[in-house]
């Protein structure tokens, strides 16, 4: 899947949040989405997968257009969003999670079934009975990706899912994405923590104000000082340590 | 022993029957946040179109007609719901309680034009219609049929929403709908469902509670502010508070009349008063919302 | 910002009716701004088109027939209530479905009180607002432990409350048929004074409300209908605002519930039904809760709209239900605020034409309802 989105602008009511965002992902490729907080990378998200609908541009999947299309169009084309936070559904239980998201795509066949899910992530099988709001932040996670992962998609929106997340945790979860990348999967990472998204995407867009001030390898990003400063970062993540 | 017989049934039919208008307007509320004034014009079409469907008649035909009365509303709620009520999802309240309530005005109207002003009875079928004695206690066999088909709408519903994927949909889509659609789930096709079952359901207990009162304008605004109560005090959302709700209701309601006749309705809000104020969400309900 | 305009499934979805504010940037009394002192030419300019509208009203108390100059009274009495329901709506976000009851407890006290014979008209013409404050005082302290839909709900239910407590207790009430009779003391009896008896208490009263709603006070009421947390993080005590707002509103709505003993001579249970509680928040929606003469205008169309059709046809409800569904879902800031909104469209568009500096649309533009926060 090929994600091209040009001059998108989106508004909350008055107020004009995106301002002609563009961006690129090519099939299989992983996409940095930086910017700091309410730069609108959540609300860049939102309106490719059409839940805040922009006003002009395009969200081309494929070629096909997406603006204006509802949500649930896009996840059946093969773009899963993952929002950030918990949102799981809470009071259904962890099988029932996975269930509904492998229905919510019926025509989406592909390798991952849920046996799979089980197996690669073996602690949800431990838990599906269990409540999904009674999950640990790291087990959330893991469900919204195994949610994901049933439709079989061919591309993933990953809204800042490190937040909250404990150290341990964030490294599991890089090796998800590692997953996900073997697997070819297109993602797009929306993330504050630079040195998550160093770690594992190539190329990255820097958002300022619902603009595109940027876009290049994420080593151009970090080697010029004033992006750094764009981004709130002092160094290079990796040379800190 | 055999008076506590009858105020036992004779509160599990009131409440049987409160209980499945109130369900079907909490399972809306709960999947599409929006809360509908003219539920109770729903009620009263049911009981309307049940007088029309039975005539004179009585019998088999009886039961067809609460079915095809109930199916009517529930088409009735799928052209409200893609008329006006889907462009209230996400409103905020005051809009939603004006918008519905001018549903419930023109309901009521057109009520008018096609039933009149006088009022209307229903005679159950033969079967159904005597009494029996038991301990004692001579009791409406009626009562057993209301209290037998909101049982049965009580587990019908519990089956849809645990063990059906279509329920499990509408229960995700009371936890979080942004998350149901951005999966694939068409949000606009299951709310216009979930519409439909709560009017089928407000339709049933039109059509069944016909026997039991005079079915006549007005229905709709009296039954839809018990409803309102039965509803909160459950909680917004919870079907299973709902039904304890309906049997809190239906109880104060028993005890106000027996205790102080004069003041027996005024006991039904003290009880809703007493739940809100201990538990301002109500019994089951999530303060989020 | 109105998120929740033009997106099926807003934010405000995803949070469970979580769009607090009802208010939106713009809500100023009568179109000034809240922080810029308003220029005198405007000031001029309100004053004069109040004082036209009042000489209007009262040349035809005098020389309409005595039957219009009556319907021309209720209308002004209930215009004074459907201001002093705004005053929660409106001003202070708060859905309220409850208010029949405080007119109907105005009402009840001025006819008991009669019936009774344990006060003279003027002395229960005094009590009634404060019978109305106090029991808006205890109601609001049950009903504003809840908030939003359940506040709404929950003084709906009051309302039921006090209709049937005043159906039931029949032996002091008069029951479902009311109390009626003579009631009005002899220097009332002429049509009218009694008009311009109700309009001048009603005048008053709604000068009243603006000064509140133009004070601090009002201030503060506005910012939490916006931004609740906000507002309570600084130190403000929400609930005693909110509280205080009610019981001001249940003062005056009392008022005009012992107004309309004057211009009927009864009082009844309905008086106190939802239904009833209703009528003053729809009179606010046609008319525009943003903006402090709204209600009023909106008053006026309704019951003006409302005593004719009622007349021509049987269809009444179904008109004021399309009209009620056209207001709400296609100019949510009803009549005043469609005015407003295009006065600000020609006045923005000279701006821009000039090559003036623009002023943000803070407050000018139509304030429709927002989305937001909890
Ligand atoms: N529902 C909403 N209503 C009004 N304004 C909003 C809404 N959601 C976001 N905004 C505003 O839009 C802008 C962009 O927000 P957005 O959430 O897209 O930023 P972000 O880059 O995702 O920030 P963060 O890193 O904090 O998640 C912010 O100024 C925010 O205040
Ligand atoms: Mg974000």
């Amino acid at each position: 899947m090929r994600l091209v989105v040009e001059g998108l602008h989106t508004y909350y009511g008055a107020s004009h949040v995106l301002q002609g965002a563009s961006l690129v992902v090519e099939p299989g490729e992983a996409v940095a989405l930086l910017g700091r907080n309410g730069a609108g990378k959540t609300t860049l998200m939102r309106s490719i997968v059409g839940l805040t609908p922009a006003r002009s541009g395009s969200v081309l999947v494929d070629g096909r257009d997406l603006r204006r299309a509802p949500p649930y169009r896009s996840a059946r084309l093969g773009l899963a969003f993952l929002p950030s936070g918990r949102r799981v559904f809470s009071s259904l239980s962890v099988a029932e999670n996975l269930e509904v998201a492998r229905r919510s795509c019926p025509r989406r066949r592909g390798p991952w079934t849920l046996k799979r899910v089980y197996e690669v992530f073996p602690k949800l099988a431990e838990v599906r009975t269990r409540r999904a709001g009674h999950l640990s932040g790291g087990e959330q996670q893991m469900l919204k990706i195994g949610r994901a992962l049933v439709t079989n998609p061919e591309m993933v929106l990953l809204d800042e899912p490190t937040e909250g997340l404990a150290p341990a945790v964030v490294e599991e979860l890089g090796q998800w994405l590692g997953l996900l990348t073997r697997e070819n999967l297109g993602i797009l990472l929306a993330e504050q923590s630079a040195a998550f998204a160093l770690a594992h995407t190539a190329r990255g867009y820097l958002l300022e104000k619902g603009r595109m001030r940027f876009e290049g390898t994420m080593e151009e990003i970090w080697d010029s000082a004033e992006l750094r400063s764009a981004l709130g970062v002092a160094e290079h993540p990796n040379r800190t340590r | 022993m055999a008076r506590f017989l009858i105020e036992v049934i004779g509160t599990l039919s009131d409440a049987g029957s409160l209980f499945m208008v109130a369900a079907g307007l909490t399972l809306i509320f709960g999947a599409m946040r929006v809360i509908n004034l003219a539920h109770g014009s729903l009620y009263m079409y049911g009981a309307f179109l049940m007088t029309t469907f039975v005539g004179a008649s009585s019998g088999l035909r009886f039961w067809w007609s609460i079915a095809l009365a109930a199916v009517i509303v529930a088409a009735l709620g799928a052209v409200m719901e893609l008329g006006i009520v889907r462009f209230l999802v996400g409103k905020e309240p005051l809009t939603q309680l004006v918008a519905t309530f001018a549903l419930f005005l023109i309901l009521a109207d057109t009520a008018l034009h096609l039933w009149g002003n006088g009022a209307r009875t229903v005679v159950a079928p033969s079967s159904v219609s005597g009494r029996f004695t038991i301990a004692g206690a001579v009791l409406p066999v009626y009562d057993l049929v209301i209290i037998g088909v909101a049982v049965a709408v009580g587990i019908g519903l519990w089956a849809l929403l645990r063990h059906t994927s279509v329920g499990w949909r509408i229960r995700a889509a009371v936890d979080d709908p942004e998350v149901l659609e951005s999966g694939g789930v068409n949000l606009r096709r299951l709310n216009l469902g979930v519409f439909a079952v709560g009017a089928l359901l407000a339709g049933i207990a039109g059509a069944v509670v016909t026997p039991q009162v005079s079915v006549a304008p007005g229905m709709d605004e009296s039954i839809i502010v018990t409803t309102l109560l039965v509803v909160v005090i459950g909680g917004l959302g919870s079907v299973t508070g709902t039904a304890l709700a309906a049997l809190v209701i239906g109880i104060a309601d028993t005890v106000g009349t027996l205790v102080a006749p004069t003041w027996a309705s005024t006991f039904m809000y003290l009880a809703v008063i007493l739940v809100l104020v201990v538990r301002p969400w109500g019994l089951l309900g999530t303060p989020e919302r | 910002m109105a998120t929740s305009f033009d997106q099926p499934v807003g934010a405000g979805h995803a949070a469970g009716l979580s769009d607090g504010k009802s208010g939106g940037a713009g809500l100023r009394p009568g179109g000034g701004s809240d922080m810029m002192p308003v220029r005198r030419s405007v000031v001029a300019r309100r004053i004069g088109a109040t004082v036209a509208c009042l000489a209007v009203v009262s040349i035809l108390g005098v020389v309409l027939p005595v039957s219009s100059a009556l319907d021309l009274e209720y209308v002004v009495s209930l215009a004074l209530f459907a201001v002093a329901t705004n005053l929660l709506l409106g001003f202070g976000g708060m859905v309220s479905f409850g208010q029949g009851v405080f007119y109907g407890v105005g009402a009840y006290v001025v006819a008991l009180g009669w019936m009774h014979h344990v006060l003279s008209f003027v002395e229960a013409m005094l009590l009634a607002p404060f019978a109305g404050a106090a029991v808006a005082f205890f109601l609001g302290l049950l009903a504003l432990r809840t908030r939003r839909l359940y506040f709404a709900l929950i003084t709906l239910a009051f309302s039921q409350l006090g209709y049937t407590i005043v159906q039931d207790q029949s032996s002091f009430t008069g029951g479902s048929n009311g109390v009626f009779g003579a009631m009005l003391p002899s220097w009332l009896l002429d049509p009218r004074t009694a008009f311009f008896f109700v309009l001048v208490v009603s005048v008053v009263a709604i000068a009243v409300l603006w000064k509140v709603t133009d004070s601090p006070f009002g201030l503060v009421l506005r910012a939490i209908r916006d931004n609740r947390e906000r507002v309570d993080a600084m130190g403000v005590n929400v609930f005693a605002h909110q509280l205080a707002a009610f019981v001001i509103s249940g003062f005056f709505c009392a008022v005009a519930g012992s107004l309309f003993v004057v211009y009927s001579q009864s009082a009844y249970p309905a008086l106190l039904e939802w239904t009833s509680s209703g009528t003053p928040v729809f009179m606010a929606v046609i008319g525009g809760m943003y903006l402090f003469p709204g209600p009023i205008v909106g008053a006026f169309a309704y019951q003006l709209a409302n005593t004719y059709l009622i007349e021509h046809t049987q269809d009444w409800q179904i008109i004021l239900g399309v009209v009620l569904l056209a207001v709400v879902l296609l100019r949510p800031d009803g009549l005043t605020g469609s005015i407003e909104g295009l006065r600000s469209l020609v006045r923005r568009s000279g701006e821009r034409v000039r090559g003036r500096h623009r002023h943000g649309s803070n407050g000018t533009g139509p304030a429709g309802p927002a989305g937001g926060e909890p």
